[in-house]
């Protein structure tokens, strides 16, 4: 096999290599914006062509806010499909968010299987920038989200799946898995300050789980060196360190 | 399909014939026309294969009471031992179970016709040759599909999906051609002078020759072509008559044989009559892809696509007669992509609860549009992109449509109106610059002029009622911490939906942030209206 073939075949997003460098990763990734996220996640942000679980604790923590960034980035690709979203998308907010209205399409799904259907057609379409997916309320089985993780590897787009908070312990093959819950310590009284603390339960290139406390307000980019002074990052063992690039 | 359509038809002329016409040629200084060449598409079980697709033993036949015989067999059948020519006693004997239907002469010359309009993407002279075959002139297309043998092959590979098994065969005349089919020999011969040796060879029996003559011909020895063409002109006129030998001429191009070409109808109408009753989605969408592959093929002659589709399923008539079911197909962008169609019915058909068995299928094509074939990317668009590339979103949202419904798949757009409810609609997804609904975009330029604050991303479809204590709301058995407001929002007096409320941004003591409004009105309520998710 010449280098060449070595390079498509490693290319294929497909392939993942356990060992690979943050350098490198970085690439791959696609960042969230939220500075203190993408610097402890080892390939620099969310991963593409890859399925993203999140777990949230109650709604209305910024959990959507969290994503918006990206979608908004992912937008110029594609569509972005909201499926089976809670309650009402509201249109002012996603706009003020910088999300181009007219690559949005809202499914509305009702039980698990026609979400799964719904996200599975999105996401191997090649039509879509990011494929979202509200399954919280219903019980979706290993298998579903297996298939949903390999239609989102093989046509390389970009997914989210939100799942109920009971199920957060359970195996997953997505890539990436987060717990979303409010901030033990908030940092400060005030609007817009309630901080949110993500515990990444499993992600490609890191072991162990982790947890990153971010502010539930994407950063501007004036704001992203404070940020990343701020950014903390908490080992299992409780040692707290700072990290800077 | 780009093809020469605007050609004037080509005379059926005939080797002897074309000397005089090219003299004409060179006199007028113009070029001489190239020899038609035709191809006869002939179908040997068009009887049965009319009725769609067939799995138990089935059987065509013609004839009344105790003189019903079978003309064809399906595969079942025949694997049972059922022959063509089998008495019904005699083919019921063998297979208890055999289904019968009479010949259906209307529904074989409707299914003669669809063909030819499918056929109409490959050349633009098409001819009728009742009841069970085609003449196709192919000259005229050989240069645009690369070749005699490259045509033949798309032509047969296109046939595939409609359901018919058919005899092929090309010669310099129509008669030849349909000789050859009726023979089933699968002739390709270009050449003109080869003509009278190839022909030779065919039985008298087996070109669809008068029986009564045959019998009179192979009575004084003459089974072959090539035995009829040794015996003198002039006798053969007399003593069987001019039919014969006009026919002869024909088939070699010394007489002309005019074809009248067909004239495709303007809207596409098929129908299908199953012999089985159907009730379960995968067979109809089965039974349906042998209309929609006809539908594309007329949809490609005439440049266009489809963007609205009838299908009506007819259920039993008679004293337990049940209203069709209708199934309407509205798609986003046209096309003529059989297998998105066939995609999107089944999804519908699935989605549509049948008021009883299905007897037959109709489908028509309601709405079509000029559709260009799609000019094909120099580079490849994924590729130059980088990564996934806006393609046309049409297919995905047509497919998502089709199975949850086309209420359930919508887009968002932001109204200037200061109301939180009415600040938002629901709109067609846009595609190709058409869509059903638009919000203008000079309304959206308005929008960024409304100073607003911050908006929930979740906004609840009504406003929830929340239970206040000593004036203050409360959430989840907690009182709600009010960080940011108020900010008032008083309007719609003019369309009597009139609001005035004040709103707040507010944590709830499990640190969820709401949008929780106030009324103005005398007794003041608390409301939740939105969640910062």
């Amino acid at each position: 096999m010449s280098t060449q073939e070595l390079d498509a075949v490693l290319a294929d997003p497909r392939v993942w290599r356990g060992r690979r460098t943050t350098a490198a990763g970085a690439s791959r990734g696609l960042p969230s914006k939220m500075l203190a996220l993408d610097v402890a996640l080892p390939e620099g942000g969310f991963p593409d062509a890859a399925l993203t679980e999140v777990h949230c604790a109650i709604a209305g923590i910024g959990e959507l806010s969290l994503l918006l960034p990206l979608l908004a980035a992912r937008a110029s690709l594609g569509l972005i499909a909201l499926i089976a979203p809670p309650h009402i998308p509201y249109a002012p907010a996603l706009a003020a968010a910088g999300l181009d209205l007219a690559q949005l399409l809202v499914v509305r799904a009702t039980s698990a299987r026609e979400c799964c259907w719904a996200m599975e057609q999105s996401l191997r379409s090649g039509r879509c920038g990011a494929v979202v997916a509200w399954l919280d309320q219903q019980r979706v089985s290993f298998a579903a989200l297996r298939r949903l993780q390999l239609a989102a590897e093989t046509s390389a787009c970009f997914g989210v799946v939100f799942r109920g908070w009971g199920e957060r312990s359970g195996a997953s093959p997505a890539a990436l898995k987060l717990a979303l819950a409010v901030s033990a310590r908030p940092q400060g009284r005030g609007p817009g300050t309630t901080g949110l603390r993500i515990t990444v339960l499993k992600c490609r290139g890191r072991a162990g789980r982790f947890v990153v406390d971010v502010s539930s307000r994407p950063q501007g980019r004036d704001e992203a060196s404070h940020d990343l002074a701020a950014a903390r990052i908490r080992t299992p063992s409780g040692a707290t360190k700072r990290r800077s690039r | 399909m780009a093809l020469a359509r605007r050609r004037p038809l080509p005379p059926a002329s005939s080797p002897s014939t074309a000397p005089r016409a090219r003299k004409d040629a060179s006199a007028s200084g113009r070029p001489p026309s190239p020899p038609p060449l035709w191809l006869a598409l002939r179908l040997p079980v068009f009887a049965l294969q009319v009725f769609g697709p067939t799995t138990a033993p089935f059987a065509v036949i013609v004839g009344e009471g105790a003189q019903r015989t079978v003309v064809a067999a399906n595969a079942a059948a025949t694997a049972l031992g059922v022959r063509a020519g089998h008495g019904i006693s005699a083919a019921l004997a063998l297979a208890p179970t055999l289904a019968l239907a009479p010949r259906a002469p209307q529904r074989e010359a409707a299914s003669l016709a669809r063909l030819a309009a499918w056929s109409q993407q490959f050349t633009p002279l098409v001819s009728l040759e009742p009841p069970d075959a085609l003449l196709l002139e192919l000259r005229g297309s050989l240069k645009l599909f690369g070749g005699l043998a490259a045509l033949i092959a798309r032509l047969q590979v296109a046939l595939t999906p409609l359901g018919y098994s058919a005899v092929l065969a090309v010669a310099p005349t129509p008669r030849a051609a349909l000789w050859f089919a009726r023979a089933g020999v699968d002739q390709r011969l270009d050449d003109a002078s080869a003509l009278p040796g190839a022909l030779g060879a065919l039985p008298l029996a087996a070109i669809g020759l008068d029986p009564k003559l045959v019998a009179a011909l192979a009575g004084i020895g003459v089974h072959q072509v090539r035995d009829a063409l040794r015996l003198p002109r002039g006798d053969l006129g007399r003593r069987y008559g001019s039919r014969l030998r006009a026919e002869l001429d024909r088939a070699l191009g010394r007489l002309p044989e005019p074809r009248t070409a067909f004239v495709a109808p303007l809207r596409f109408c098929g129908a299908l009559e199953l012999v089985y009753e159907y009730s379960d989605s995968g067979s109809l969408a089965a039974a349906a892809a042998h209309l929609t592959a006809e539908l594309c093929g007329s949809l490609a002659t005439r440049g266009h696509g489809v963007r609205r589709l009838l299908l009506t399923l007819e259920h039993r008539v008679g004293i337990e007669a049940v209203a069709p079911t209708i199934v309407l197909l509205g798609l986003l962008a046209p096309t003529r992509d059989p297998r998105h169609l066939d995609r999107l019915l089944y999804e519908n058909l699935a989605r549509t609860p049948l008021a009883g068995p299905v007897r037959a299928l109709r489908l028509e094509a309601l709405e079509v549009e000029p559709l260009a074939a799609a000019p094909l990317a120099l580079f490849d668009a994924r590729q130059a992109a980088g990564a996934a590339v806006a393609a046309d979103p049409a297919p995905l949202i047509d497919a998502l449509r089709a199975r949850l419904g086309p209420e359930r798949v919508h887009g968002l757009s932001c109204i200037a109106d200061h109301r939180p409810e009415y600040s938002w609609r629901e709109i067609g997804i846009r595609v190709n610059f058409v869509t059903a609904e638009v919000c203008p975009p000079a309304a959206l330029a308005k929008l960024t002029l409304i100073p607003i604050s911050a908006r929930p991303t979740w906004l609840l479809a009504e406003p929830q009622p929340l239970a206040t204590l000593r004036g203050r709301p409360r959430w989840r058995g907690a009182s709600l911490e009010l960080m940011q407001g108020p900010e008032r929002i008083e309007s719609g007096w003019w369309d009597g939906a009139d609001i005035a409320r004040d709103y707040y941004q507010a944590q709830a003591a499990d640190g969820a942030r709401l949008w929780v409004f106030r009324t103005r009105q005398k007794p003041a309520a608390w409301f939740l209206h939105g969640l910062f998710a």
